[in-house]
């Protein structure tokens, strides 16, 4: 019986790289209506398959990367599709960089994220202008990028917390 | 966890990772596909966005009320900031408003008296529903909102969403405990409009950006900064006479609009359920009615 709970267990906590990320894209697309802001919310999304991808690859895979992105492109109302492919792209980036990143500072991770977020954010301004065939305003997508970086140090603690609860991998990768 | 350790015993190292591979590749490809796909097929889309808003319904409304008390406070704390400037302009508008106020009573005397002598109807009244705002794009590339009620509560694809001061947006996606508001200053928002002195029709263009541009204006007609912009209820989807915004200066050479309604902070939207008595009714009834996916 205890065995049967600390599996059931163990396999719940498996989930919560996923189920925390779910929970980003929810809170992304929450009307935060903070002043001065016109409804940006920060790239919450990217932060969570960031982070997992590196420090947690194996409760991360590619699919669930891509879920995600399709999840927040459908519940966003954006061009569905973009997020997916970006996120997996994030995904595929962190994975084969892991090495990198695991043993390095945070301060690192922090910059790793913001060449991810300012690479991310001109490629997704780029595709939906070209979809509308028009030129987007630039501002918001510049708001977004400094929103994020200043908000990242906060998911970066709350993901590091949320590891140390997570059952160890069971072989060595 | 099982599940992954089996399969890395029979499943030999390289032959995963090409796996691996094919399979982020097929999803890349899968990615690409459903943007293209987007743009052509936007019934399918819609519906896939309506029946995700409704799973996700719940959720997001659980979430957005503690969300706005937190922003009440927020709000509380800004208008602290600036009381004494807002005490001053609340004051010369009321002085000026106390003075329309005796307008008003006049004129409705008047049109009261009038009616009369005509006979007149009273004005078509509308029904309005109203909905929580329960999420926003959250990023920089859209302008639209869900709101907490649906099909379930009578809301139709096309009606007017009414914020506090004005038009905010028209209803474009409806599920069936929620529905997506395209608010006006998004790049896929076309309003038909008018000019409040003179009646002129143009078109309000939204670009994502703030202010919205006014379009197709004929030639002679020159908007005075601050003049109004009302709807001009072409397309019968909504009433003529909502307002919708004022004039500004633009430093390019088009014509701007600011929205009366704070389209940053939206908490409740009102949907305006509006029948039109149309000859053309016939027309529209049964062809939104039919299926239009093959």
């Amino acid at each position: 019986m205890a065995a049967l709970f600390r599996q059931t267990n163990r396999r719940l906590s498996a989930l919560l790289p996923l189920f925390s990320s779910i929970a980003l894209v929810l809170v992304s697309i929450t009307p935060l209506g903070l002043p001065h802001l016109n409804g940006i919310a920060p790239l919450l999304a990217v932060m969570a398959v960031f982070y997992w991808s590196i420090f947690r690859a194996d409760l991360m895979s590619m699919l669930d990367a891509f879920l995600i992105g399709l999840l927040l492109d459908l519940l966003g109302g954006g061009p569905p599709g973009l997020n997916a492919a970006t996120l997996l792209l994030i995904h595929q980036l962190g994975v084969s960089q892991r090495r990198v990143f695991l043993g390095s500072s945070f301060l690192v991770n922090w910059t790793a994220f913001a060449l991810v977020a300012g690479a991310v954010l001109p490629i997704s301004w780029l595709v939906v202008s070209l979809l509308h065939w028009s030129l987007l305003p630039t501002a918001p997508v510049l708001a977004q990028f400094l929103l994020s970086l200043a908000i990242y140090p906060a998911v970066y603690w709350m993901f590091s917390r949320l590891e140390r609860r997570l059952p160890r991998p069971e072989e060595p990768f | 966890m099982a599940k992954r350790s089996g399969r890395g015993i029979w499943i030999a190292a390289p032959f995963r990772a090409l796996v691996q591979r094919f399979a982020f590749l097929l999803l890349l490809a899968t990615a690409i596909a459903l943007i293209l796909v987007g743009r052509i097929d936007r019934p399918l889309v819609e519906r896939s966005r309506a029946f995700l808003a409704d799973l996700a319904e719940p959720v997001l409304s659980a979430i957005a009320q503690p969300v706005s008390a937190v922003n009440a406070v927020v709000g509380w704390v800004d208008d602290i900031l600036y009381v004494h400037e807002e005490n001053f302009r609340l004051r010369t508008e009321n002085a000026r408003l106390l003075q329309w106020q005796e307008v008003a009573r006049r004129l409705e005397q008047d049109n009261a008296a009038l009616r009369r002598l005509l006979a007149a109807g009273p004005d078509i009244s509308h029904n309005y529903v109203t909905g929580r705002v329960i999420s926003d794009g959250g990023g920089s590339f859209v302008r639209s909102v869900l709101i907490n009620i649906g099909a379930h509560d009578g809301v139709k694809k096309g009606q007017a969403a009414i914020g506090e001061g004005g038009y905010a947006g028209r209803v474009a996606e409806v599920g069936q405990r929620a529905a997506r508001i395209l608010l006006v200053t998004d790049l896929n928002s076309r309003l038909p409009v008018m000019l409040r002195e003179g009646g002129h029709r143009a078109v309000l263009t939204g670009d994502n950006s703030p202010l919205p541009k006014l379009e197709y204006l004929p030639g002679h007609a020159k908007p005075a900064l601050g003049e109004h912009v009302v709807t001009s209820g072409d397309g019968g989807q909504f009433p003529a006479g909502i307002p919708v915004g004022e004039i500004v200066a633009s430093d390019d050479n088009t014509i701007r609009v600011r929205p009366f309604v704070d389209l940053g902070r939206l908490d409740f939207l009102r949907i305006m359920q509006f029948e039109e008595p149309r000859l053309d009714a016939e027309e529209t009834g049964p062809l939104a009615a039919m299926p239009r996916h093959y």
